[in-house]
């Protein structure tokens, strides 16, 4: 295909000229049928690319610009859009020759476009400076990559959007308030354009395009019309990305108050726009939202935006996603990645958290993908949370539980796409429930609640709750990992979390992980003699998408187990007896090693969860593992581990090596 | 372009998430396991040469 497809492309080189004799030839003006002039204007948009030898030559260059040119004063608008279509590919093929026509003819022509009331040619007119903003992004970045590496850049910069700023913005800015009331998310405009385009001059320009897009904002942003103020709100939370922190920070500041205003607009647009700004405050000026004077009223602003449209509403998790996120960074005690033990949201923690969940429950969850914005806000207020919020953390993390469990029942029972669709939320509970457990987890060894006796019991009901959530589904899911491969609404890398999981769980809790060790460990036998299956005839040695994912799969059960090694044997020096609780299965567990030892498909990931466990076996079940561990397929694992080019995977090898030699030594001095 | 409108820059699409999700889970399972074995300084120390 690719062969096929290369030659097809040597041909149309060698016979680019013939081509475009004739393109150019049916686009001249005095073509009598439009039908003609647009089929040739659409076959040099196609052959762009292989004109380049064409456009090397001034005198041919010259020539196909000048027709193209003239092309976008057709008086048919599919003729004058389908030449600005070229011209804003001309532009990326071929910036170093624009030069000659910028300000004679391109300028001219794409402002006048940009101006047009037909929204196709409106539409053009500002993907050739969006264009010119990306060509001229990509040409700095090469340009300060060429003077860090000491030599001059292959391609400069002419600087034209900056050059053109000053009649740009006052045209886009005007097409921002052209917005539709009742806006379609799929509908493509060019209100929505000149807001991108805006961005992306702003990416381009930088502190540059300040002067002409703050008069407007000011102007309008209290306007009695609601397209101007959004017009003004979208104009200044576009350009936040490009702006150097000296200007981003006052600049911010200061529109702190009729920000949170707007977000009490009347306007479901301003209301929806305002929450995006602060979306995009949280992420690119956090400092400015989280301070003394504004982060109350912020916050109450943003809970009541939680109740307002979906569309708003998701903006809303969005921004909370970043709050939570630069509070957490700004937390006293952050520094060495230690749990900070409080935070400016600590006072407002439980009640956000409870506000989102709520969001979650919105019978109208499902739209502007509300329903996984606010399971994502949430995910990231638990995983960005101090000390001081435990108690709220386990709360939340038993009413998670108990939903997942309610969507687990309904999968039997799925009938429509909706249905469906809520099914797959399962994934993003999933991923929430899981991050909570690494958060339980590291919390575990110094966390003082954990100690007490309350809390042991609140933790046992925890688990109880999640063991039984994950029993009722690991069929499922296990069946879904290796007999619905095709089917994409179920991420393949969610199964073999679900594995690491119980190794998760066994690590945090310790001895009453025994309650659920029966159950774990068949689950993880059947994980682990299902991957015999690509032994059989269904399996193609050329399936690199299933080789890697049973890799990772065995990964999954070499981790689990791993967890049960850890959490039975305990912290101490010597092992806790229960620990003998695993010893009926350590010749079945050397058995999987030996297994993902001797397949030469096995990951480098494979051999360092490999040399974990076989020393971690070491150190909890001592010379008894001997005879199973010292064996031609484990230690050439240990070897291959230890000649890897990565050090993880070297130092678990050399370390496994180490504990396996020190029971050689000890049962040879008996 | 459309993908770009109003565009989330710290929410990447929903396969991207899961990726450094489970990626900053398994360093974090990977530095607990390692702790356990006394090996957290010894990584720590690979880690730094491998920066230099």
């Amino acid at each position: 295909m690719s062969n096929f497809y290369l030659q097809e492309h040597e041909v149309l080189i060698a016979q680019s000229n013939q081509i475009l004799t004739a393109i150019i030839h049916g686009m001249r003006q005095n073509e009598p049928s439009n039908h003609v002039r647009l089929a040739a204007t659409t076959a040099l948009l196609n052959s762009l690319e292989f004109t380049r030898a064409n456009f090397d030559k001034e005198s041919e260059r010259n020539y196909i610009m000048e027709v193209v040119c003239e092309a976008t004063q057709s008086s048919d608008t599919q003729v004058r859009v389908a030449a600005l279509q070229c011209l804003v590919k001309i532009m990326s093929l071929y910036y170093q020759y624009m030069e000659t026509y910028m300000g004679q003819a391109l300028f001219p022509i794409t402002l006048e476009a940009m101006k047009s009331d037909i929204d196709e040619v409106a539409l053009q007119g500002i993907e050739f400076w969006s264009n010119v903003s990306d060509e001229e992004v990509d040409l700095a970045i090469e340009d300060s990559e060429a003077a860090e590496a000491g030599r001059p850049p292959q391609r400069t910069s002419r600087f034209y959007a900056k050059g053109a700023l000053q009649f740009l913005v006052p045209v886009l800015v005007q097409k921002l308030t052209k917005q539709e009331e009742y806006d379609d998310e799929d509908d493509w405009n060019p209100s929505k354009a000149a807001g991108v385009c805006l961005m992306l001059l702003a990416t381009c320009c930088e502190d540059n395009i300040v002067p002409f897009v703050l008069p407007f904002v000011k102007d309008n942003i209290k306007s009695a019309d609601w397209r101007f103020r959004d017009a003004a709100l979208m104009a200044f939370g576009s350009i936040l990305g490009g702006l150097d922190v000296g200007t981003l920070k006052p600049l911010v500041e200061q529109a702190m108050p009729t920000l949170i205003e707007a977000m009490y607009d009347t306007s479901v647009v301003v209301r929806d726009t305002a929450a995006w700004t602060f979306g995009r405050v949280c992420e690119i000026i956090p400092d400015a939202a989280i301070n003394e004077t504004y982060l109350k009223p912020l916050l109450e602003s943003l809970v009541a935006g939680l109740k307002s449209e979906p569309r708003v509403a998701a903006n809303v998790c969005w921004a909370f996603t970043g709050l939570a996120e630069a509070s957490y960074e700004q937390a006293e005690g952050n520094e060495d990645e230690a749990q900070p033990d409080t935070y400016c949201l600590s006072e407002y923690f439980e009640f956000i958290v409870q506000r989102l969940l709520e969001t979650t429950d919105r019978p109208d969850g499902a739209q502007a993908n509300l329903r996984s914005a606010a399971y994502e806000a949430l995910m990231e207020m638990v995983k960005n949370s101090p000390r001081d919020c435990y108690v709220t953390v386990q709360k939340t993390t038993m009413v998670i539980l108990e939903r997942l469990q309610q969507v687990l029942q309904m999968e039997t029972h799925i009938q429509s796409h909706s249905d469906r669709a809520q099914y797959n939320d399962l994934q993003s509970l999933l991923c929430a429930t899981l991050q909570i457990l690494k958060v339980f987890h590291t919390w575990g060894h110094s966390h003082p609640f954990l100690s007490t006796q309350s809390s042991q019991g609140y933790e046992r009901r925890y688990f109880d709750t999640l063991l039984k959530c994950h029993g009722s589904s690991l069929k499922m899911l296990m069946k879904q990992a290796f007999c619905c491969r095709q089917d994409n609404t179920v991420h393949q890398s969610v199964k073999p979390q679900i594995l690491i999981a119980f190794g998760d769980i066994a690590l945090s809790i310790g001895p009453a992980f025994k309650k659920y060790f029966d159950v774990v460990l068949q689950t993880l036998v059947q994980a682990s003699q299902a991957q015999l299956d690509r032994q059989g005839s269904n399996f193609v040695n050329t399936d690199y998408d299933m080789v890697d994912y049973l890799n990772e799969l065995r990964e999954g059960v070499l981790e689990a187990y791993t967890g049960i090694v850890q959490g039975l044997k305990g912290d101490g020096t010597a092992p806790t007896p229960d620990i003998q609780l695993l010893e009926p299965h350590v010749t079945f567990i050397v058995q999987f090693i030996t297994f993902v030892a001797q397949d030469s498909d096995h990951s480098d990931s494979n051999v360092a969860a490999s040399a974990g466990l076989v020393g971690d076996l070491c150190t909890a079940f001592g010379a008894k593992m001997l005879p199973l561990l010292d064996v031609e397929p484990i230690n050439e694992l240990l070897s291959q581990g230890r000649r890897s080019r990565a050090s993880k995977t070297k130092t678990l090898a050399t370390w496994a090596t180490k504990e396996v030699r020190k029971l050689k030594t000890a049962t040879s001095s008996w | 372009r459309f993908a770009q409108y109003k565009v989330r820059n710290n929410v990447p699409d929903q396969y991207e998430r899961r990726r450094r999700l489970l990626e900053e889970q398994k360093q974090k399972r990977c530095e607990t396991f390692n702790a356990s074995r006394g090996l957290i300084e010894e990584l720590n120390d690979v880690t730094e040469e491998h920066d230099m």
